[in-house]
C-alpha cells in the first residue's frame, strides 16, 4: 500500500516544476511561468492554460492551496496567489530524491560522465 | 483596454473567445486568470517586438485548445459514471469538433492578421539572430604559462556565429562569482550570457584571474588584457565561431581590460563596456566616496580630511606597501568614513565602527596590495579608448552610484571624437551598476531577466553583436 506521499510519484514533470516553483515563496500564474522558464533556462515554457491546468490538479490533490489576495498596492489584487501545503513539500523533496537517484544510477552505469553533474551556476 | 494597441486588442479579444472551448467550470474557475497572465505574456513579448508578440499570442492560443481537448477528456472520464457511455461521447466529440473548427478558423484569420500589422509596425531594418537553444561546454584554454578553464555556451543554431567574451567586474582572484555578492537568481553576467547564447551568440565566461577557488593571486590589467587576446584566438579557432565577429564585453571595471585588449589586438571585432568608470580606479573611488559622506551629511572640511587619508592609502599602495604595511592607514580612514556612511548602508555594515572595520579591513588591505589594485591606480582609461581598433559600444547605468553616468559617457563621447574612434555611448535609464532596475521600479512577484534588466539594455547589445558596430 503506497504512502500518502509514494501515491503522487513520479510526478508529471510540469507538476514537478510548478511545485518547485513555489518550494521558495507563494506566487501568482505569471510568476510561476517566469519562474519554470528561468529555472530551466528557457527549456521549459508554460502556457497560462497548461498552467491553469496543472494548478487545478494540485490544488485538487492538495499539494497546493491558494493564498491571501494582495492588496491593490502589491500587485494586481485580481491576481490569486498559490503556495505549497506541507505534504506538497514532502511530496517534491520525495520526487527530488527518487530523481537523485536515478542520477548517481546513470553515472554508476556509465551512461552520464560524473564531470557532467557540475552544471552551469552550481559550482 | 481603451488604450491598447488595435493589434493587443485582436489578441486578447481572440483569446478571450478561445477560452469559451475549455470546459465551463474550468473557464469560470480560471479564465480571468488565464486572461491576466496572457496579457503579462504580451506585454513582456512587445519589448522585443511585434513579431515576438504576434508568435506568442498564436502559441497561448494552441495552448488552450490543447488545453481544451485534456480537460473535457477529463471531465468526460468523470462523466461517464454516471450518463450513457455513447451519448456523451458523441455530444462531446460533436461539441469540441464545431468548436475546434471555428476556432481554427479564427485563429488563421488573427494569425494573418497580425502577421500583416506586425510587419507593418516593424522597427526599422535591423536583423536579429534566431531565438536558440544552446549548450553549455566547459573548455581549456591553453595559454604559455598555464590552461585557462572556461566555459563556453554554444548556441545549437548553424554557424558561423558571433562570439564574445564576457569579463565581469572588480573582483580580484575570482572572476565568476556573482557580483558583489549580491543574492537573487543569478548576477547580471550569468543572465546576460545566457541571454546572448539564447540569440545566437556564442559566450565564453574565464576566471581570469586565478582559480574558482580563490587559491591565486590576481592579476594586473595588462597581463589580463594579454589573455583576453589569447582567449579571442582561441575563440577564432572553432568551428562554428565566425572568426571576424569576435568581440568581448567588460562589466565595470571589465571593460578596461576589454578596451586595453582592443587597443592590443586587430583580432577583437567589436568592444562593449557596461558601466566601466573613464577615469583611474583612485579618482573614481574618491569621487564615489565623496557623493557617499554628502548624501551622509557630512561637511566639506571632513569630507576633504578623509578623502586625503583615502588618498595616503593609494599612494602607500602605488609604491607597492604590503597588506600589513597598508593597514594602520586603511583602519584609520575606515573609522573617519564610519559615522558619515548614510545609514541603510551603515546597517548593513556593521553597529558600531569597530564591527565595520573588523568586517571588511582584511579583504581591502589583501585587495589594495594586488596587482589588479595597483595596475589600476592612475591608469589612463581615456587614452586607451583613443587608441582602440575596433568600434565600442559603451553603456552607462542613469542610477549608477559607483560609475556616474553622465559624467562619465561624457568623457567617454570626448575621447572618442578626440581619438576619431568609432563608437557610441548610450544611458540606460532606471537602472543601476548591474544595469538592474532600481528597486522602486519592479515588482519582488516578477523573476525573469526582462524583468529584471530593461529589455533597452539587451536590444543594444544585441544590436552591436548583430551588425559587429556597424550600426547606423
Amino acid at each position: 500500500m503506497p504512502s500518502a506521499v509514494e501515491r503522487f510519484l513520479p510526478l508529471p514533470h510540469t507538476e514537478l516544476h510548478v511545485l518547485l516553483a513555489l518550494c521558495s515563496q507563494e506566487m501568482h500564474g505569471y510568476a510561476i511561468m517566469q519562474r519554470v522558464r528561468h529555472g530551466t533556462s528557457d527549456q521549459v515554457r508554460l502556457g497560462p492554460g497548461t498552467l491553469y491546468g496543472v494548478i487545478k490538479r494540485l490544488l485538487a490533490t492538495g499539494l497546493i492551496v491558494e493564498g491571501k489576495r494582495r492588496a491593490a498596492a502589491a500587485g494586481d489584487e485580481r491576481r490569486r496567489y498559490y503556495r505549497l501545503t506541507p505534504l506538497g513539500r514532502r511530496v517534491i523533496t520525495a520526487e527530488l530524491e527518487r530523481l537523485t537517484n536515478i542520477l548517481r544510477a546513470g553515472v554508476a552505469a556509465g551512461a552520464i560522465p560524473a564531470n557532467r553533474l557540475i552544471v552551469e551556476g552550481l559550482q | 483596454m481603451k488604450s491598447r494597441r488595435p493589434a493587443v486588442w485582436w489578441m486578447l479579444a481572440s483569446y478571450r473567445a478561445s477560452l469559451h472551448l475549455l470546459p465551463k467550470e474550468f473557464r469560470r474557475e480560471f479564465g480571468d486568470e488565464m486572461t491576466l497572465v496572457f496579457c503579462d505574456l504580451i506585454e513582456a513579448a512587445q519589448k522585443k517586438g511585434r513579431w515576438t508578440a504576434a508568435r506568442v499570442a498564436l502559441a497561448a492560443l494552441g495552448d488552450v485548445l490543447a488545453t481544451a481537448i485534456q480537460e473535457r477528456r477529463c471531465s468526460k472520464a468523470l462523466k461517464t459514471a454516471d450518463l450513457p457511455r455513447s451519448m456523451r461521447r458523441s455530444s462531446v466529440s460533436v461539441r469540441i469538433a464545431t468548436k475546434t473548427l471555428i476556432f481554427l478558423t479564427a485563429v488563421s484569420a488573427c494569425g494573418v492578421g497580425a502577421k500583416l500589422i506586425a510587419r507593418t509596425w516593424a522597427a526599422g531594418p535591423m536583423e536579429r539572430p534566431m531565438k536558440t537553444t544552446y549548450r553549455v561546454e566547459e573548455v581549456s584554454i591553453p595559454l604559455k604559462e598555464e590552461a585557462l578553464a572556461g566555459r563556453l555556451l554554444q548556441p545549437e543554431s548553424p554557424g558561423p556565429l558571433p562570439a564574445v567574451i564576457l569579463i565581469p567586474g572588480y573582483v580580484p582572484g575570482h572572476r565568476l562569482r556573482n557580483e558583489d555578492g549580491r543574492e537573487g537568481d543569478e548576477d547580471a553576467g550569468t543572465a546576460l550570457a545566457r541571454y546572448l547564447a539564447g540569440h545566437g551568440v556564442a559566450v565564453l565566461r574565464v576566471p581570469f584571474g586565478g582559480g574558482t577557488e580563490q587559491t591565486k593571486a590576481s592579476l594586473s590589467v595588462g597581463e589580463m588584457a594579454t589573455r583576453t587576446v589569447a582567449c579571442v584566438e582561441w575563440l577564432r579557432g572553432r568551428d562554428k565561431v565566425d572568426r571576424d565577429r569576435v568581440g568581448v564585453i567588460g562589466q565595470s571595471v571589465g571593460g578596461l581590460i576589454a578596451t586595453l585588449a582592443a587597443s592590443e589586438s586587430d583580432s577583437i571585432a567589436f568592444v562593449v563596456t557596461l558601466a566601466t568608470p573613464m577615469e583611474s580606479l583612485d579618482r573614481n573611488s574618491l569621487e564615489v566616496l565623496d557623493r557617499a559622506l554628502s548624501s551622509g551629511g557630512a561637511p566639506e572640511a571632513d569630507r576633504e580630511a578623509i578623502k586625503n587619508m583615502l588618498q595616503e592609502v593609494f599612494s602607500a599602495a602605488a609604491k607597492g606597501a604590503s597588506a600589513q604595511e597598508l593597514r594602520p592607514a586603511f583602519e584609520k580612514f575606515l573609522r573617519a568614513e564610519y559615522p558619515w556612511l548614510p545609514t541603510q548602508y551603515r546597517q548593513m555594515a556593521g553597529k558600531t565602527a569597530d564591527e565595520f572595520v573588523a568586517r571588511i579591513v582584511d579583504e581591502h588591505v589583501a585587495d589594495a596590495a594586488s596587482p589588479m589594485f595597483r595596475s589600476l591606480l592612475g591608469y589612463d582609461a581615456l587614452a586607451t579608448l583613443g587608441k582602440m581598433r575596433c568600434p565600442a559600444l559603451l553603456l552607462f547605468a542613469e542610477r549608477d552610484f559607483k560609475v556616474d553616468a553622465n559624467h562619465n559617457a561624457g568623457l567617454a563621447r570626448r575621447a572618442l571624437e578626440a581619438g576619431g574612434r568609432k563608437g557610441k555611448v548610450q544611458v540606460i535609464s532606471g537602472v543601476d551598476h548591474f544595469f538592474e532596475r532600481a528597486s522602486d521600479q519592479r515588482s519582488d512577484a516578477k523573476v525573469s531577466p526582462e524583468d529584471r534588466f530593461p529589455a533597452e539594455f539587451f536590444d543594444a547589445i544585441t544590436t552591436w553583436i548583430t551588425t559587429a558596430g556597424k550600426e547606423p
